[in-house]
């Protein structure tokens, strides 16, 4: 694998939640404007380590972490770092959609507000563009003052992420997008998530090996807290190197 | 997640390869025996059983696709699925050889052979050997098995080098008898290019355990 430029470098990664460890001596990077997928099953410490990178788990009290990990060259957990600067930076997305109980337009803009613009020109270009960038503008852009709760689970989902958009990241972080969505909206996030990269990097954990297959350039594979693999997404699917990841992609356990 | 009648699927398809390599192979050597025997009516037998070999051969292609289709199979299942839909093309061809010899055997009709069959059965016994063990070496994932009987080419090849240079002979020094002789070249070519079929096959046995795509053994034909 032909290693360009790294977003972010992680190195002896541990990490525990209290007594329990949940990630072991995880080395890993991540590609600038690609998307690099984590597959694994339930337990695997796929969820915890994508929630590592934006210091999610900053709020679980058990959590504890060595390690390093290097996000546009600087250690993530340094006291430079403003956990809120990096949340802005690093965006996520979860499971179920969380729109939050107000309008659609207000969704987007919220983020913007928080971070002090109030030109009401500026807000409504960034909601536009956002929107337009997560496949939802045509959808909605007659229905702006709706309610967000009263889209489909699929345009929530979408609405997400434009919401994560808006506030001009570099990276997103989809913690299994599509797994409360149908067959279509799932299509449409994957068919956005390819749109996505030409301009953010995307780190996606997924249950679905066949989504992780259609819609990622690498892929790695967690088992019991160990990296086993990580590879190109087109070797990791045809021809993997550990026997594990390869009885695990062809159902042979988990 | 472990699925099993997906692979039980899989299992029962690689049976049917066996099985179909075996009815090929039994094609070859009886073409030759007849051939040898002058029985005719094992040569139209062999004909009219071909028709079941492309038979088998859309039923397996079918399953192939229906099994790509709705199980998505990956890593080591998928190559062997793309392994497979390559050998039974191979194997309908090796089939299609024997047929080809019982129809050389019919246009010989009841005038002898030109020459005693001796080498010609050397070579089917060598080449039929070789694809035997080629579908042992596919069905236990054995890739060195599969390379070593690459190198068997050869001897086949010499063998049909061997039968070309006194066929011709037979012809210079008797011109009444190159439409005889002519016949038995055909089929040597036709027992040399089962050999060949036989490498190919091996290689997809390679690819299916190895993931990489070799040319193993070219033959001078």
């Amino acid at each position: 694998m032909v290693i360009e430029e790294k977003v972010f470098d992680i190195s002896s990664l541990n990490v525990w939640y209290g007594e329990k460890q949940v990630l072991k001596n995880v080395e890993m990077f991540i590609k600038p404007n690609r998307v690099t997928a984590l597959i694994g099953p339930s337990g695997c410490g796929k969820s915890t380590f994508i929630r590592c990178l934006n210091r999610m788990n900053d709020f679980i009290p058990s959590f504890r972490h060595e390690g390093r990990i290097e996000y546009e060259g600087t250690d993530l957990y340094s006291n430079e770092l403003d956990p809120i600067e990096i949340r802005r930076r690093i965006g996520m997305v979860f499971q179920k959609p969380n729109p939050f109980p107000k309008s659609i337009y207000e969704n987007i803009a919220y983020g913007l507000r928080i971070f002090g613009e109030k030109k009401r020109s500026v807000l409504d270009s960034v909601v536009e563009d956002s929107l337009k960038k997560a496949a939802l503008w045509d959808e909605v852009k007659d229905r702006l003052k709706d309610s967000a709760l009263a889209l489909s689970g699929g345009q929530q989902q979408r609405l997400c992420i434009a919401r994560a958009i808006a506030v001009k990241p570099e990276v997103l972080l989809f913690d299994e997008p599509c797994s409360a969505l149908d067959p279509i909206a799932t299509a449409k996030i994957e068919d956005l998530t390819t749109e996505l990269k030409k301009d953010y990097t995307v780190v996606m954990v997924t249950h679905n090996m066949q989504q992780a297959a259609r819609v990622s350039d690498l892929t790695g594979f967690f088992l019991l807290g160990d990296l086993v693999e990580f590879d190109e997404t087109k070797k990791i699917f045809t021809t993997p190197s550990n026997k594990l990841t390869e009885d695990y992609i062809t159902g042979r356990f988990g | 997640m472990s699925r099993e009648v997906y692979h039980k699927e899989l299992k029962k398809l690689e049976k049917e390869v066996v099985k179909m390599a075996g009815m090929a192979s039994t094609a070859i050597t009886d073409s030759i025996k007849a051939l040898k025997d002058r029985d005719i009516k094992t040569s139209e037998a062999i004909i009219k059983n071909d028709i079941n070999i492309n038979v088998m051969r859309y039923e397996i292609e079918e399953k192939c696709l229906e099994l790509i289709a709705t199980q998505q199979p990956m890593a080591v299942d998928l190559r062997t699925l793309a392994a497979i839909l390559s050998v039974i093309t191979d194997i309908e061809r090796i089939a299609d050889h024997g047929e080809g010899n019982a129809k050389i055997s019919l246009l010989i009709g009841d005038s002898p052979v030109v020459k005693p069959l001796i080498d010609i059965p050397r070579m089917t016994e060598i080449a039929i050997s070789m694809l035997d063990r080629c579908v042992t070496a596919f069905i236990e994932r054995d890739a060195e098995a599969a390379r070593d009987i690459c190198a068997e080419d050869d001897k086949v090849d010499e063998l049909y080098d061997q039968v070309y240079r006194e066929l011709l002979l037979l012809m210079i020094e008797n011109p009444k008898q190159i439409e005889g002789a002519t016949y038995l070249i055909w089929v040597a070519h036709n027992i040399e290019r089962v050999a060949d079929r036989v490498t190919n096959i091996a290689e997809r046995v390679v690819f299916m355990v190895t993931g990489k795509m070799e040319e193993i053994n070219v033959s001078s034909y």
